[in-house]
């Protein structure tokens, strides 16, 4: 190329160069604000992105200070929005109905207490209970109670929630003893307990250590109590005496009784499916009798005593078939009476488990209590003024239970509500009928023999006046065999059904003797009961 | 049970409760405000360090963090603090006042006026400050976005709505002007946080605004983490001294028998080595010897404080912050 022909080139591109740079301005200066609105917008998403976070955080941190309010499968409750405090309500209520089967019509000259109970419908249980949290570590638990129409404080205690392993818990709660006993009333299989229930405390009021340790594996429970439930069974007729469920509030002397319980689930963290719900325990109760061990021990036994400290024992069917002499005798005692007495010590000691295993449970307790008891008499046996037996009573049961319907079996905590949740709660209009379970059990009671002793007596006279217990009305053993159907509508609605059959032994009732003015001793009739519940607990 | 034995079964029962799970000897509470994170987990294992070798007694310290006014609040509503150290002496004189756990004079108790470091207001800015903000009239330029926490929550938005009002109070001369100048600044204002690690979080993290209002160690820690190729600090030519107070709560600390070791735990911020772990974390030392040593990392600013220009706390609180102060009435949410 030439050297002038370069020239226009050159010139002519910069020119072209020149006249182009207008069009390249405009689109840079459009790029420009498109990449400003982009960035404009982008700031928009991210202030609004961050503000979400912002009323998320707001609204997280006003949700842990706003208290709230819950109708659930625990009840009634409120709570505050940090979750130190709870207030939750429940309750529960039972209907039940007694029909007592071929022993209406007492046998002929048979007693008056040999007699079966009266057809009737009653309201067992009907109980509120307010339960919840103070301060974070504060459990508590209050429960009134209207059974029969009586009012009564069931338990009322304060639980220091220090951590699982260890709390420390203090007020009127179930002495930590027989397996039935410990668990809701709600959540028995039958709708009346076993033998054993009846030689083991109810509500007492202490202070406990309890906790659970190992993974959860291993309950224990140590308790010391005022003893008075266990003393005052038999004061005044007083509601529930008789066979230790009775619920007292005050003491009436400075013995104090001793509870100790462990409870342990062995496989319960393993992969043994069958054995994750085997249970094993062990539970020990030493009472110390308000009737002076001193004078005891001296065998100089009080003119006077206040109390008989002796518990009397009842049927499934709710009748009394054992009872020592003057059972209902005063709450002040003139020992020259007729009353037999607890003196010294009273230990109590239980094995105990339960196995449940999809819709299958066992429940199984052996029940031991020995106690010396006395009795005194200057009349009609004026040389001889004191009997004294050790007196060994013990009951065992086992409860088999099967959800036909399929659901898990479970042993009943304290809590209301059903240990059977129905997969299907009922609703008849679309065909759920809710779940059924069939529960079986037996159990037994044996009294020892020695409370018919009356050693130095020879006359007949001399035999009633010394006895413990009267071999006419006190049945020495009991044997029950159980059978039930229970309908779970829901999680706490069921019906309850269930038959029990138990015969006596060793007494408990009379006929007529051969001689006129004697009396021949025989079995305590059999008792046949069937049972109805219909239960809500919320 | 005779009573020998009962007793016996009562002393095993409190010696079992009284021995309980396993514990650290004491233990105690620090309720702070929200920047201060990294400040007390440094100085708190210092202490305990120090504790431990004096008086042989192991020393665990839990700390709670959030808006110094929400962290006020929690201790007047229960939160068990043995010692508060807060953005700001309001904060702690509410406790006294509204819960009286402790007395109305804690102020005087520790040496300059129980604030161990101080620290002020600067600028965090986004590397090579693309909107060239350089003094306080440039963030309430428009188009300027600028985070800042909540004022009725954060200790440090407070200090951070002082330093900008007196600014334009020195520089306009009336409380009409700056308030047009807060009004203004507010209006720049995207979102608000709750306390000031939040407002951290949404500068730094949520790439939001152009400029943080932020506490002059917040700042640098943020520089320090994420590398000056990413944020500048711009200081400004004035902003206000501020005095984050320490104190122990009276009740608290005598309710559970810790009074000894609360009260060293706070004297200890003062001690040469406390000062050299503020100085360490960009807190401003009070002693002058450490201050020289860490002259370096604190730049020059022009500072003035609050009794100064807006006559204490109390009156500042009453006028711009209480319900119904001036920023209730310049602050308009989604402006």
């Amino acid at each position: 190329m030439k050297n002038g022909n370069r020239k226009i080139w050159i010139t002519a591109g910069l020119l072209a160069g020149a006249l182009s740079q207008p069009a390249w301005s405009a689109g840079d200066d459009e790029i420009q604000q498109l990449r400003q609105q982009v960035e404009e917008l982008d700031q928009k998403i991210r202030i609004l992105q961050r503000q979400q976070e912002i009323d998320k955080e707001n609204a997280a941190a006003k949700a842990k200070e706003t208290p709230s309010v819950a109708v659930d499968n625990k009840g009634f409750g409120i709570k505050s929005g940090d979750g130190a405090n709870e207030l939750r309500v429940n309750g529960y209520l039972q209907a039940d109905s007694r029909w007592y089967n071929g022993n209406l019509t007492p046998p002929i000259g048979s007693v008056a207490a040999a007699t079966g109970g009266v057809d009737t419908f009653l309201i067992r249980r009907a109980r509120l209970q307010f339960s919840g949290t103070i301060g974070k570590y504060f459990d508590y638990w209050l429960e009134p109670s209207f059974d029969s129409g009586e009012a009564a404080l069931q338990s009322a205690y304060i639980t220091a929630n220090l951590a699982p392993e260890f709390k420390v818990q203090v007020g009127k709660f179930k002495v930590p003893f027989g397996l039935e006993r410990l668990q809701s009333s709600a959540n028995n299989s039958f709708v009346e307990t076993a033998f054993t229930t009846g030689l083991t405390p109810n509500y007492e009021v202490g202070a406990q250590l309890l906790g659970s340790l190992f993974s959860g594996t291993t309950d224990y429970q140590l308790a010391v109590i005022n003893g008075s439930a266990l003393e005052n069974v038999n004061t005044n007729g007083v509601a529930g005496g008789g066979n230790n469920s009775g619920s007292e509030d005050a003491d009436n002397n400075d013995a104090k009784g001793i509870a100790a319980r462990l409870f342990v689930r062995p496989f319960q963290v393993t992969d043994i499916d069958a054995l994750k719900k085997l249970g094993i325990g062990f539970a020990y109760l030493h009472d110390n009798n308000p009737v002076q061990a001193t004078a005891y021990n001296n065998l100089v036994l009080p003119t006077t005593i206040t109390n008989v400290n002796l518990g009397s024992y009842r049927s499934p069917g709710q009748q009394t078939f054992f009872a020592y002499n003057g059972a209902n005798a005063t709450a002040v005692i003139n020992t020259n009476t007729t009353a037999a007495y607890a003196v010294g010590t009273r230990d109590r000691w239980s094995p105990q488990a339960n196995w449940y295993y999809g819709p299958f449970g066992v429940l199984a307790e052996y029940v031991r209590s020995s106690q010396d008891i006395a009795r005194n008499t200057l009349s009609p046996v004026a040389t001889i003024t004191r009997n004294i037996q050790s007196v060994d009573n013990h009951a065992w049961q086992i409860v088999g239970s099967w959800v036909i319907t399929g659901e898990d079996e479970a042993y009943g905590t304290s809590y209301p509500g059903s240990a059977v949740v129905p997969k299907h709660p009922f609703d008849w209009r679309n065909g759920n009928w809710g779940a059924f379970e069939v529960v079986a059990r037996y159990d037994e009671q044996d009294n020892d023999p020695d409370v018919y002793l009356a050693p130095g007596a020879t006359t007949a006279a001399q035999v009633a006046a010394l006895q413990l217990a009267n071999p006419a009305t006190a049945a020495q053993q009991a044997r029950d065999i159980g059978l039930g159907l229970n309908w779970y509508f829901n999680r706490y609605v069921k019906l309850q059904t269930s038959y029990d059959v138990t015969n006596f032994s060793g007494g408990g009732g009379t006929l007529p003797g051969a001689l006129p003015g004697t009396t021949l001793i025989l079995d305590r009739p059999q008792e046949k009961v069937f049972f109805t519940r219909l239960q809500l607990a919320y | 049970m005779s009573l020998k034995k009962w007793i016996s079964a009562v002393a095993v029962t409190v010696a079992v409760f009284a021995v309980g799970p396993a514990r650290a000897d004491v233990e105690l509470l620090n309720v702070s405000y929200d920047p201060t994170r990294e400040l007390y987990q440094d100085f708190n294992a210092a202490f305990a360090k120090y504790w431990q070798e004096k008086n042989n007694e192991k020393v665990v310290i839990k700390t709670s963090h959030g808006g110094s006014g929400k962290q006020a609040r929690a201790v007047i509503d229960g939160l068990q603090a043995d010692v508060v150290t807060l953005a700001l002496a309001y904060d702690i004189d509410e406790i006294a006042d509204k819960a009286k756990l402790l007395p109305k004079d804690w102020q005087t108790r520790l040496p300059n006026n129980s604030t161990p470091y101080t620290s002020t207001i600067v600028f965090l800015v986004r590397k090579g400050n693309p909107k060239h903000i350089k003094d306080w009239d440039d963030v309430v330029r428009h188009g300027v976005s600028v985070v800042v926490p909540n004022p009725k929550t954060s200790g440090g938005a407070r200090w951070a709505y002082l330093a900008a009002y007196g600014y334009a109070l020195k520089k306009y001369g009336s409380d009409a002007k700056a308030r047009e100048y807060i009004t203004q600044l507010y209006k720049n204002v995207p979102v608000l946080d709750s306390g000031a690690r939040g407002s951290t979080t949404t500068f730094v993290e949520r790439g939001i605004g152009d400029v943080l209002l932020s506490w002059e160690n917040e700042a640098f820690l943020a520089v320090k983490e994420l590398g000056p190729d990413k944020f500048e600090i711009v200081v400004p030519s004035i902003s206000i001294l501020a005095e984050p107070p320490v104190s122990v709560v009276d009740k608290v600390v005598d309710k559970r028998g810790t009074r000894k070791v609360a009260e060293a735990y706070l004297q200890y911020l003062y001690s040469e080595e406390g000062q050299e772990i503020a100085a360490r974390n960009f807190y401003r030392p009070r002693d002058p010897g450490i201050f020289a040593k860490y002259a370096g990392q604190f730049p020059k600013i022009n500072l003035f404080t609050i009794d100064d220009v807006f006559g204490g706390w109390q009156k500042a609180q009453k006028t711009h912050f209480a319900d119904g102060g001036v920023f209730d009435q310049i602050y308009q949410p989604g402006n």
